[in-house]
């Protein structure tokens, strides 16, 4: 015996080659929805600067009006379904007669005229970022932001007044205050995107971008590479720090100082390990003999949160096993493995680095 | 009755999502621990803060899948501690807190784990039976 009334609806989709079909997707895809409510982390929809508050404006007007459509696209197919019951042989073939409004009006007027509106959003949305604006030449770029495969150097060219230096990963910045950033890369095509200050900006071979940033929270915002660039774009973050003005001003006087040299025995030897050592044909830490520059800038390593261009914590652990044996970590990176260190010497070197604060 | 096959196929699914979801919410059973003091489930969350899958892969946490030291599988049947220590909690709970000092040439970092800490962490190892 069926549960259901002979022509009830949910028997005639069932039983319904379409209606089987639709529910095969659909179920799926509720089954994955409550997932959409798990990325906080980097959500365009979890903006703290003027630029992504407006593109956030622009993904909701899109979501919401998606969303309608959707809705009326799926009530119009139940009473579709409801107003012709029976299977498609009772029915005389769809084409036989009426039915052109709906192609004109909702295949092709109405989507016109939403698409059309958001796209003259769009337009109006990019027109307020200048992002290669002749006119922000009297402005000069803070900070330089070049991308390699995997990671971001970060260089602050002396805004005004302050000290240059070199960095990597790790972005700081002034709270409430729009910084400008120049984009180049060292190889190829990378996008800079940390979705809750702004949009995506390529770094280009041979062509410097601009973008203007702005955060108007204290805190840490991960960005990540979004233009596909090899084997580890995925592990390609980094992360803005916005600091109220006084940490800021701290932050840039520390950072502008050569590494701190050693106090304990361990980092001592660590020292010499590492000057001695390959490490410096890739690395530079400022006050020493390593100046390499393939790789990211080691002067103040122990002030970072993360290592890998954002993607383990920096802790003992971590830094251990990063110079060990990189490739198991992240692999493909132009970090090799190193395993020729005594537990003791990597130990060693670890006090050392852990100590660049 | 006949029920359509698609149907039992779709609740069989949508039985083992659940399922799957109810156990991916389970953690370490709690009980008494073979470590004095040491709480397993915490164990578990301090083994992946302080990084012990950078180079350890340890059963049971994801991310710790560590190619440079030893795996930690089985490891409350193991009898060795870095190859030199009879392989009992206290002991266990000694080598956490500061390898180094037990086997001078380690490559294991001192993670400045308190005494607890390194409690819950035993803990945790020894559930792997």
């Amino acid at each position: 015996m069926n549960i259901y009334p002979k022509y009830a609806l949910p028997n005639r989709l069932w039983n319904s080659r379409l209606g089987k079909s639709t529910l095969r997707l659909v179920l799926p895809g509720l089954l994955l929805l409550p997932l959409g409510g798990c990325t906080v982390v980097q959500s365009t929809l979890n903006a703290s600067g003027p630029a992504a508050h407006r593109i956030e404006t622009m993904q909701w007007w899109m979501l919401i009006l998606f969303c309608i459509a959707t809705v009326v696209m799926w009530l119009l197919y139940v009473w579709a379904a409801a107003k012709n019951p029976g299977s498609l042989e009772e029915h005389a073939p769809s084409d036989t007669g009426g039915g052109q409004g709906w192609i004109v009006y909702g295949g092709l007027l109405i989507p016109l005229v939403i698409l059309s509106a958001l796209f003259a959003g769009g337009l109006v949305l990019m027109q307020s970022f200048p992002i290669h604006d002749p006119s922000h030449s009297d402005t000069p770029p803070n900070i330089l932001v070049i991308g390699h495969q995997w990671w971001w150097e970060v260089r602050y060219l002396g805004d005004p007044s302050g000290p240059k230096f070199t960095t990597a990963n790790e972005i700081h910045i002034p709270v409430n205050q729009p910084i400008t950033l120049e984009l180049e890369t060292a190889d190829v095509i990378h996008s800079f995107w940390v979705p809750a200050l702004h949009g995506k900006v390529d770094m280009i071979p041979g062509h410097p971008n601009f973008i203007r940033i702005e955060a108007n929270h204290a805190g840490a915002y991960q960005g990540q590479c979004s233009s596909y660039c090899g084997k580890e774009h995925a592990l390609m973050r980094l992360l803005v720090i916005a600091d109220p003005p006084a940490q800021y001003q701290a932050w840039l006087k520390v950072e502008s100082q050569p590494g701190a040299e050693p106090a304990t025995p361990e980092a001592v030897l660590g020292k010499q390990v590492f000057v001695s050592a390959e490490c410096s044909a890739c690395h530079t830490v400022r006050g020493t003999p390593a100046s390499g520059v393939l790789g990211p800038d080691l002067t103040h390593i122990g002030s970072r949160r993360y290592l890998a261009s954002n993607v383990y914590p920096n802790n003992n652990a971590y830094l251990a096993a990063w110079i060990t044996h990189a490739q198991s970590l992240k692999p493909g990176a132009l970090m090799p493995d190193l395993p020729d260190y005594t537990g003791k010497q990597l130990l060693d070197m670890v006090a050392y680095l852990r100590q660049l604060k | 009755m006949k029920t359509p096959k698609g149907l039992v196929r779709w609740a069989l699914l949508l039985v083992a999502g659940a399922a799957s979801m109810v156990t991916a919410g389970c953690g370490v059973a709690p009980g008494p621990s073979i470590v004095r003091d040491g709480n397993a489930q915490v164990g578990k969350k301090l083994i992946v803060s302080y990084g012990c899958g950078a180079c350890h892969t340890v059963p049971g946490i994801y991310t710790a899948r560590g190619l440079v030291g030893p795996p930690l599988s089985f490891y409350s049947r193991r009898t060795m501690i870095a190859g030199e220590l009879p392989n009992v909690p206290d002991n266990l709970v000694r080598w956490l807190m500061n390898p180094p000092a037990i086997e001078p040439e380690t490559a294991m970092p001192d993670l400045g784990l308190s005494e607890e800490q390194a409690r819950d962490i035993a803990a945790y190892l020894y559930t792997l039976h």
